[in-house]
């Protein structure tokens, strides 16, 4: 075969093959949480079929939920109708005096907790842990502001994050796993079933 | 003997070089050597722009070029002008950033912004149309260095 042809065919398959390759030992180190029926890939899936791939049926809800009752390092969630990933779409850690630390397609920023308000379904969810913990916790994400964002982020590393997994990791930081999962993803509806966090209100409408 | 090419393939060997980038650069993630993929991934693209130019004048390859990054450059579009087309519109960044996975590595360097944002939302926003500039650039030099 010529030099030509060999380079041609090296060009178009050489990524392909790597992707299969890194695919497939992704696949066998986490065989379990890849295969398991409630896990994020299986779970994506399923809902793909039914039609929803994406954030939901966005919109301007006016949830009247109350957010009074958040201290510094809580959780808050939201939700569209039909989302893909759950039953809840997004996930921010509250950073006190009205404000919220966020992971969106626009990077992590801060926002006011109000803006939750569009959501049709809301749920505060109070992390149960020291408060200096917390404290620390917040303080770790804040140091990630401005950072980059990718919706498929591994909770592997520290470069690029998504909502879930700057609130996730920030505590991991200091020992405390919200996640139970242990998958390679963390979807925003986990942390309501964590056994560090208690719901203090949720509404739906 | 020189291998024949149609405008077509060209256009499918680059989106199967795209598609198998993007799942090499993005798995790479998980085991940390997104960057040593990422170049793989430019390399071999740069590689395969010069080759089309041996076989289109300037205006089909950039026709290529242009169909090749339709989708971001549609997404983009709609996110810039903040149109409004229902799903498509509130997932547009979404898919833009798993379009970019291949440029995510360094896009992720960036530790600023601007406003609300931060410098890697305008990365990705742009990044479609920096490219295609690069691209011409690119078909440009390459013109003047067989002449």
């Amino acid at each position: 075969m010529e030099k030509e042809k060999i380079h041609s065919i090296l060009r178009l398959w050489i990524l392909p093959l790597v992707a299969v390759v890194l695919c497939g030992l992704i696949f066998m180190e986490n065989r379990t949480v890849i295969t398991d029926t409630e896990g994020a890939v299986k779970f994506y899936l399923r809902s793909l079929k039914q039609g929803h791939g994406g954030i939901g049926d966005e919109g301007n809800f006016n949830n009247s939920i109350s957010f009074a009752g958040l201290a510094v390092g809580d959780i808050v969630l939201g939700g569209y109708p039909n989302c893909g990933y759950g039953e809840y779409s997004h996930a921010a850690l509250y950073i006190g005096e009205g404000m919220v630390l966020e992971g969106y397609g626009n990077g992590i920023y801060i926002q006011p907790v109000n803006r939750f308000r569009s959501y049709s379904q809301v749920a505060l969810l109070k992390v149960e842990v020291a408060p200096e913990v917390k404290a620390r916790a917040v303080d770790y994400a804040l140091r990630q502001y401005k950072e980059a964002f990718y919706p498929l982020a591994f909770k592997k590393n520290e470069r690029v994050w998504n909502c879930s997994k700057i609130i996730w990791k920030s505590y991991e930081k200091y020992g405390i796993n919200l996640d139970y999962s242990n998958d390679l993803w963390i979807m925003p509806s986990i942390f309501k079933n964590s056994s560090y966090v208690r719901v203090i209100d949720e509404r739906k409408i | 003997m020189k291998e024949k090419y149609s405008w077509s393939r060209g256009l499918l060997r680059l989106y199967t070089i795209k598609i198998g980038g993007t799942a090499a650069v993005g798995a790479s993630f998980y085991y940390g050597f997104e960057y040593l993929t990422s170049l793989l991934f430019y390399y071999i693209v740069i590689k395969e722009i010069i080759k089309m130019t041996e076989h289109f004048d300037n205006y089909k390859a950039a026709g290529i070029f242009v169909l090749w990054q339709i989708t971001p450059l549609f997404f983009s579009i709609l996110l810039i002008l903040g149109l409004e087309a229902g799903f498509l519109s509130s997932n547009a960044i979404f898919v833009l950033q798993f379009w970019s996975t291949t440029i995510y590595p360094w896009i992720a360097l960036l530790k600023t912004g601007w406003g609300y944002y931060a410098d890697a939302y305008y990365a990705v926003l742009c990044g479609p149309w920096l490219s295609f500039l690069l691209y011409l650039l690119l078909l440009k030099v390459r013109k003047i260095k067989i002449r």
